[in-house]
């Protein structure tokens, strides 16, 4: 053990003299060479803070892991990498097991495709699919979106998070909305379907391309307006719309950010000033009048 | 039995076959004769008519167009909706309501009212009315040394026109409405399912504008099969002969032609007329004054269409019941949303017919 821990501590060292070297010599901005070093007691400015901030941070990591791989710190290390470990697997269980369910309701789903689907009516549209998605994404994947961010870039960080966020809800309401317009061809497939069968057993199939396009587009019209019509259409686009504005509004908070480093306005700034104007316009526009009826 | 079966098939397989084949060589020939339409020149420009700018406020322009002889004595200003362009009241000759009312000797005046950019999203309805139309309105007055000119308007601009004549009923000779939505408490026109959805109103808020584009979508989705595909089918169809061509790639230059709407102004429009129904109860307010269509006194003739999807005879035939006119009448004309003014049928019925009706009240 006693040998087996030298041997570890001095490979540990080994590899981290090397990245110490090599980062230091990758560093573009390292224009003192080794010569730093004895000044570094003083004070430090440009690259040699770069240095510095190398040589003390890979100075920690040596430390840290000498210290944990002392026997006396080698069972607990060990069982925290236990836990790390079981925690990665938890996770990882997480995921295959939402991937599963999801994986099933598709199949069910495929399953299912032509065998219940009624013309001309959209009440019994399989919403399980979208909710069962939702809940996956909001119990397994949006807590991680929502994680507090700290520090000085925290503000930052939040925005992007929440951008994140709002796009995989944007995409899930978009996939809904599109599943919808989606329907109707289904549905008039499966009808057209059984025309065309009806027409076969009576020996009258029109030999004419286009009849059958006017009879499809037909029924797919109808399908539409049955479609649009329906209430669940109307929250369905209303979701979907909603969903796109809070994800725009989360991506223009990002790109303001990055826009502030820019020497150009942002939105926020013009429509500022553009209210400004307007608001001026119509005091001006009122004393004139005020001024003509004197 | 079985044997019956396979000596005499229910289906001619051959004959299927050989129209197919038919079919393609026919598809081969079209193309070919396309592809020379397409590269050779197409006529395709709109609003040929000419015309002169007048006036000007911001990026509103007030055209003029004169005729050869002047028959009437009060001109006409006619205001179209914020939703695409006044171009399509003089799509092509032959097919050109302005041009109609020119031959007939009318004085015309037309608001062409731009393309409204992220600056304009504070601009309201009241802005509108009580703003550039009334301005416009009073340098006509003032040009042709009238207390009263005649107003038609459009769709969303006869909305506009009815708000205006009912504040201003002194400077209106005559009110003509055309597809104009008063009446919003209906859902026989989808627009007026899914205007009511909270959500369109942050849609323009986050755009600064609603987006042209969007709205273009909403109509397009009003009815997918025919609009986005056998549209599309009917040009494949059509496109060797060139005036089929040419009337397709002008009316698909004018749907698309399409301005943003001012983000306040689609507001209030949204929330006071499509959500709340305050127009026709007479109950909106505009730059602190109310809206009562009681007002409105002079004769009005109001127009829509049987088949109007986007303006249903729902939404529009309320109107005449609502103002304080003697003289008024309702019609109703078989056709849809923009058949009223581009369809060779309905160029014989409705510019001449509002024309005749003005020169009886030409005062």
């Amino acid at each position: 053990m006693s040998q087996s821990y030298q041997d570890q501590t001095k490979n540990i060292n080994e590899w981290i003299q090397s990245a110490m070297h090599f980062w230091k010599n990758f560093s573009p901005l390292n224009a003192h060479g080794d010569q730093q070093q004895t000044t570094q007691d003083t004070f430090f400015t440009g690259s040699q803070k770069t240095d510095q901030f190398f040589i003390s941070g890979f100075n920690m990591i040596q430390l840290l892991i000498a210290n944990l791989l002392e026997p006396d710190n080698i069972d607990e290390t060990l069982k925290k990498s236990d836990a790390i470990s079981s925690a990665s697997i938890e996770i990882l269980q997480q995921f295959t097991d939402s991937f599963m369910e999801m994986q099933k309701q598709w199949i069910e789903r495929f399953v299912r495709i032509g065998l219940e689907t009624k013309a001309y009516r959209f009440d019994d549209i399989d919403k399980e699919m979208f909710t069962s998605w939702q809940n996956i994404y909001e119990k397994e994947f949006q807590k991680f979106f929502k994680i507090p961010t700290i520090g000085l870039l925290r503000y930052y960080q939040e925005r992007a998070q929440i951008a994140l966020d709002k796009f995989h809800l944007f995409q899930e309401s978009l996939s809904e909305l599109l599943y919808y317009l989606y329907i109707p061809f289904e549905k008039t497939a499966q009808i057209f379907q059984k025309e065309m069968e009806k027409q076969i057993e009576q020996g009258h199939i029109s030999n004419n391309v286009k009849e059958h396009y006017n009879q499809w587009i037909k029924i797919l019209e109808g399908h539409f307006m049955a479609l649009l019509k329906s209430s669940e259409y109307s929250e369905v686009l209303n979701k979907a719309i909603y969903s796109y504005v809070q994800f725009k509004n989360a991506k223009d908070a990002v790109l303001m950010d990055l826009l502030q480093h820019l020497p150009v306005p942002t939105y926020k700034e013009m429509d500022e000033l553009y209210k400004d104007i307007y608001e001026l316009k119509q005091t001006v526009k009122l004393l004139k009048t005020k001024l003509e009826n004197q | 039995m079985e044997e019956q079966s396979v000596s005499k098939p229910k289906i001619d397989v051959n004959l299927i076959l050989k129209t197919v084949a038919e079919n393609t060589e026919r598809a081969k020939i079209r193309v070919q004769k396309a592809s020379e339409i397409l590269t050779d020149s197409l006529d395709v420009d709109l609003a040929q008519t000419p015309y002169e700018i007048v006036h000007k406020e911001d990026r509103v322009k007030l055209k003029y167009y004169q005729p050869d002889s002047i028959e009437y004595k009060t001109p006409l200003l006619i205001v179209y909706a914020l939703i695409n362009r006044e171009t399509m009241l003089d799509l092509q000759p032959g097919r050109s309501v302005v041009q109609t009312f020119l031959d007939r000797g009318i004085e015309v005046y037309m608001i062409d009212w731009g393309y409204p950019t992220r600056k304009d999203r504070f601009i309201t309805i009241n802005d509108h009315v009580n703003g550039y139309i009334d301005n416009m309105i009073d340098f006509i007055r003032h040009k042709h040394n009238l207390h009263k000119i005649n107003l038609m308007g459009i769709c969303m601009g006869g909305a506009f026109c009815v708000m205006y004549s009912a504040l201003h009923p002194e400077k209106v000779n005559a009110l003509v409405t055309s597809v104009t939505p008063t009446n919003f408490d209906t859902d026989k026109g989808l627009l007026h399912i899914w205007m009511k959805q909270p959500a369109m109103i942050d849609l323009a808020d986050s755009y600064g504008n609603m987006p042209a584009d969007f709205m273009n979508l909403g109509f397009l989705l009003l009815n997918p099969p025919r609009l986005m595909m056998d549209k599309y089918v009917s040009f494949f169809e059509n496109m060797d002969k060139k005036p089929f061509v040419e009337n397709f790639i002008r009316m698909e230059k004018w749907i698309f032609d399409s301005p943003d709407i001012p983000y306040e102004t689609f507001k209030q429009f949204i929330s006071d007329c499509y959500q709340k129904n305050l127009l026709i109860k007479s109950q909106m307010r505009l730059g602190g004054r109310r809206v009562i269509l009681n007002n409105i006194t002079m004769p009005l003739i109001n127009f829509f269409g049987k088949f109007d999807h986007l303006v249903p005879p729902e939404a529009a035939n309320q109107l005449t019941q609502h103002v304080g006119s003697t003289d008024k009448e309702d019609v109703c004309l078989a056709t849809g949303h923009i058949g009223i003014y581009v369809s060779s049928k309905f160029q014989k019925e409705f510019a001449p017919r509002i024309a005749s009706w003005l020169k009886k009240r030409d005062a």
